[in-house]
């Protein structure tokens, strides 16, 4: 019985979809958009779940993975390198907003780690937000989100990197272009700052 | 059993060992200060349930957008002008090359072209000679010059 050619590329395993993209494989080439459209669409909607166009965003990001394919010397750091893809176009929107909302200072200094809750400050102020979704259900899936939606945009890529994607220390310093010093701190506070918002709620 | 550590530094590092992110050395005082020491043991405990929830939370995604056609659209447009591009910039540079040889590169004279006894020769007449990459070029016999001149000399 012949097995249908798209069959066999949806069993394949990621790095032999990578390999094949990079020789000009179009079906190999689509399976590999396939399987990375959620991954990054989960990390554009917990970096920003207020943004309207993340469908848009998700479609730069493969696009330029199509084209940049070629380019992966190894393709076993092919999640890595999509990150890095996802983490520059991310900074990109940043700037553009930054540029839009032109009064608020991005270079609020951080106070060390016993201040209070009040010290805290948030980079940017959305000062449109989408409406309001309807989240997967429970309470404790809120607060989680309000807690990271508080979390100035360089907390939120840590923990986002490294809890959704996975990524080692290192990878998330490479990727954010920050010391490795830096990536333990910056975890290590987000995550203070979420388990106190969200202590009340676990059990 | 004393631990190296002080409760303080193990808060401090209390992240980095959730993700192992310490040396080999570093998580064991760790790991033998949190045997001993119910508050640090909590607070790491806390951290972990903390963890997992937001873990369990980044996994579960609405529907994401299918964006594969577009893509491979937009991709098999780019590709499409790209080669139409590399065509047309060949076929130019082609162009050019061809001009230049017969235009600008010397062609070299076979010898037979010109053993001929001066007297004999038309100088109004064209000798025609192969150049070294096989154009054919009119050159005249000059008597004075005793040398073959090129039609499109410099």
């Amino acid at each position: 019985m012949k097995q249908n050619p798209r069959e066999i590329y949806k069993n394949m395993p990621m790095i032999d979809l990578v390999i094949k993209s990079q020789h000009d494989d179009r079906i190999a080439l689509e399976e590999l958009v396939k399987r990375n459209e959620r991954i990054v669409y989960s990390t554009f909607y917990h970096l920003d779940p207020n943004r309207v166009d993340i469908a848009d965003l998700v479609q730069e990001v493969l696009y330029r993975m199509s084209r940049a394919i070629k380019s992966l010397k190894n393709p076993k750091t092919f999640k890595f390198w999509l990150n890095q893809i996802i983490t520059n176009l991310f900074y990109d929107e940043l700037r553009k907003k930054t540029k839009r909302l032109a009064t608020i200072s991005m270079d609020t200094p951080y106070l060390d780690s016993d201040e209070g809750v009040s010290g805290m400050t948030r980079d940017i102020a959305d000062l449109t937000k989408a409406p309001e979704e309807t989240t997967l259900g429970s309470e404790l899936d809120k607060k989680i989100r309000e807690a990271i939606e508080n979390l100035p945009e360089q907390f939120r890529i840590v923990i986002v990197l490294r809890e959704l994607q996975g990524l080692s220390y290192e990878e998330i310093a490479a990727i954010t272009g920050i010391n490795i010093g830096t990536v333990k701190s910056r975890l290590a506070r987000a995550r203070a700052k979420l388990q106190d918002q969200i202590k009340p709620y676990l059990q | 059993m004393e631990s190296n550590l002080s409760c303080y530094e193990v808060n401090d590092n209390l992240s980095a060992f959730l993700d192992r992110e310490l040396s080999r050395e570093e998580i064991g005082d760790m790991s033998e200060h949190l045997l001993a020491c119910e508050t640090c043991r909590k607070n790491y405990e806390s951290l972990k349930l903390t963890q997992i929830a937001v873990k369990k939370y980044f996994s579960q995604t609405s529907s994401a957008p299918e964006v594969s056609k577009k893509v491979m659209r937009r991709f098999n447009n780019t590709e499409r002008h790209r080669r139409i591009f590399v065509s047309i910039s060949a076929m130019i540079m082609l162009l050019l090359l061809s001009w230049f040889s017969a235009n600008i590169i010397q062609p070299s004279i076979e010898k037979s072209s010109y053993t001929h006894n001066s007297d004999t020769i038309d100088p109004d007449k064209p000798i025609y000679v192969k150049s070294e990459n096989f154009l054919i070029t009119e050159a005249y016999y000059t008597p004075t010059k005793g040398a073959l001149s090129f039609l499109y000399e410099n």
